[in-house]
């Protein structure tokens, strides 16, 4: 008898355990979406700063590229100005599109090559560039842990008790899946 | 798909794990015999010993190594310089710290030509990341990106700490085979051969002995060049791009010449602390004494990743780069001297502005009288030298020169040095100037001394000079001991 309640409370006992083990990784795991969350946000400030600054650089040299660069201020703007997640993401993903179009574009003028300040600029929004895409996919594949955990039994019992709710997934934008044409003529 | 990044890492993760049992078996197997055999304490006490001896010396490698050697070959912080492709380095391994989801790593350069990269640290935390000059300025963009992602999933994966277990695994085994080799030779005494009965047993045991040392190292090695697989895969799994790290690859396949800052301190250290580098030079001709797997392999098994079938290639890759003249920014060709012990040194010298470029320890050791080569004072220079004023950037390493002065020097004469490379440039007044005043100077070592220290001679701090001796030390003493 004596040895069946001994075993009975180290069954709870580890059980107990297990609990507060699976409920810290869900919770670590969300820490780290959530961190990984704000750093596509970091990063898309640090774009939004960068973008005036290359405008004006080139502005003086692509005269007939006007179009482009006004377009990659507006979509700017609707970027900074957007109220919803939806919109927000859209215009991000329109802007990615419009830098594209415009580093395609800088290719074709070989004096721009030659000012360090414009190559400095485009080296920092190259960077900045990656690191959003850099930021995005870490978010993805931890997206990816922490749904995961909340599937697989025996785990997905606590994320039910606890509430645990899924992660959104980051897709790529229809804009930056089109193919940059440049005009060579 | 056996060409999926996530399959490899598997794959490799397994027989790494394997390779580690196996390890832990032949240790456990001689410690006891020896221990079976000697029986002197009831405890495994020859096993345990063994282990204690190796770990300590493990792991004084592990704490101190990276940085004892980034400080002695006198590494400078990436941070440090704002050129831009110090700059798009600098960008690019924090890029990698966004991917990998790890804090920023210490970033350092290194003044070496060789190009190459390497980790240490104990933790993700506490890692450093060197970059040589040569990786910097050989690489674009994307190679480069590979490169550091490569090193970061060195980081990731603590493959310090996996080689520094297995070098204290090794080096116990070493130790044990050693004594149970002594112990054979020290006669009948010591050893029991009585005891059990078990002919069989010890001759196994002794054929052991003998070959352990060289099975432990073909499974370190193994071992290691696992993790490099593992490594190269766990880039791409951070870039997306196998392409990059292939081709920075098969560029560093094809560079001609070799490290030599590192390469001189690495022997003081049991564990080498700067073996989570790139690719290794050094090609035995069986593959399982090497650290690394060939170079060819690792590219091939990359370019598979992204769906091509291309073998690398041997490019010619222009080993010198053409020094640009900092002064007048006209070209720098080679000439002789000979320097205070009689060994020829070659300076460059501008062919339009007569500016000369002295590489570290070159203008110490041109002593008081130096013999130059003919035209080094004659020639003919078409534009007249400018005074050295505005930006002037370092032949080598493109990074900005700094003024220096000395109370030491003649007011005229303002070395423009550079803080990585400890080059340094005089043009064409400050040369003569330099020399001409030097000649009247009487020899005095005193000069001398500061000279040297001018010209990048050692900058150690104290702490790191005293580490430096007491790895020297207990590495000799483990080499006496074995």
């Amino acid at each position: 008898m004596n040895t069946l309640y001994i075993s009975l409370i180290a069954a709870s006992g580890l059980i107990f355990l297990w609990v507060i083990y699976a409920y810290n990784l869900l919770v670590r795991l969300k820490v780290r979406v959530e961190g990984a969350w704000r750093q596509i946000d970091v990063q898309l400030k640090r774009r939004h700063d960068l973008i005036p600054n290359l405008v004006e650089a080139v502005r003086g040299y692509m005269k007939y590229e006007q179009e482009t660069l006004e377009r990659v201020l507006k979509v700017r703007s609707m970027a900074i100005n957007a109220r919803t997640k939806d919109e927000s993401i859209k215009a991000e993903n329109e802007l990615s599109g419009a830098l594209t179009r415009l580093f395609a574009l800088m290719e074709n003028y070989p004096e721009l090559k030659a000012n360090e300040n414009v190559l400095t600029l485009q080296e920092e929004l190259i960077s900045t560039e990656n690191r959003i895409a850099y930021a995005r996919q870490l978010y993805n594949d931890l997206a990816v842990q922490y749904n995961t955990r909340q599937e697989i039994f025996p785990s997905s019992i606590i994320a039910r008790i606890f509430g645990f709710k899924p992660a959104s997934y980051f897709n790529v934008g229809e804009e930056e899946r089109e193919v940059v044409k440049v005009n060579l003529t | 798909m056996d060409s999926d990044f996530y399959y490899i890492i598997e794959k490799n993760k397994r027989l790494s794990f394997l390779l580690i049992i196996v390890f832990i078996a032949l240790f456990v197997f001689l410690g006891g015999i020896l221990d079976f055999f000697l029986a002197v304490l009831p405890y495994p006490i020859f096993t345990i010993s063994a282990f204690f001896i190796s770990a300590i010396l493990s792991l004084i490698s592990f704490f101190w190594g990276g940085e004892v050697i980034m400080n002695a070959a006198g590494a400078v912080p990436l941070a440090k310089f704002n050129t831009f492709e110090y700059k798009r380095a600098l960008n690019i391994v924090s890029e990698m710290a966004i991917a990998s989801g790890t804090p920023m790593p210490k970033a350092y350069v290194l003044s070496e030509n060789f190009p190459n990269a390497f980790t240490s640290g104990s933790s993700p935390k506490r890692a450093c990341m060197c970059l040589t000059r040569g990786i910097i300025m050989l690489l674009n963009r994307d190679e480069l990106q590979g490169v550091i992602a490569h090193e970061f999933a060195h980081i990731l994966h603590r493959d310090t700490l996996k080689m520094t277990c297995i070098a204290t695994l090794w080096g116990a085994i070493s130790i044990l085979s050693e004594w149970i080799l002594k112990g054979m030779w020290a006669g009948k005494r010591k050893i029991n051969f009585k005891k059990g009965g078990a002919l069989p047993l010890v001759l196994i045991g002794f054929a052991l002995a003998l070959i352990s040392p060289l099975l432990a190292r073909i499974l370190a090695m193994a071992i290691s060049r696992n993790g490099e697989y593992m490594a190269d895969a766990g880039a791409v799994k951070l870039t997306r791009n196998p392409l990059g790290l292939a081709s920075a690859l098969e560029k560093i396949m094809n560079f001609q010449g070799k490290g030599e800052t590192l390469n001189s301190m690495r022997f003081l250290f049991t564990v080498d602390p700067l073996r989570n580098d790139l690719c290794s030079k050094k090609t035995n001709i069986f593959n399982f004494f090497n650290t690394h797997p060939p170079v060819e392999k690792r590219i091939i098994i990359l370019r598979k990743m992204a769906g091509e079938t291309t073998e690398p290639r041997s490019i010619k890759l222009s080993v010198k780069r053409e020094l640009i003249c900092p002064g007048c920014g006209g070209k720098m060709s080679e000439k002789k001297s000979i320097s205070t012990y009689g060994k020829l040194i070659l300076l460059d010298q501008c062919e339009s502005c007569g500016g000369v470029w002295f590489d570290r320890w070159e203008l110490a050791s041109l002593g008081p009288s130096p013999v130059f080569e003919e035209d080094f004072d004659r020639i003919k220079f078409l534009t007249p030298s400018k005074p050295s004023s505005g930006r002037m950037i370092c032949p080598r390493c493109g990074i900005k020169l700094k003024n220096v002065k000395s109370f030491d020097l003649p007011e005229k004469i303002t070395f423009k040095m550079c803080e990585l490379c400890s080059g340094i440039w005089l043009n064409k007044e400050e040369k003569q100037e330099f020399f001409s005043w030097r000649k009247k100077k009487s020899y005095s070592n005193k000069f001398n001394d500061k000279l040297s220290k001018f010209s990048g001679e050692y900058s150690l701090r104290k702490e790191t000079l005293n580490r430096l001796t007491i790895g020297e030390i207990l590495s000799s003493l483990l080499r006496i001991s074995l």
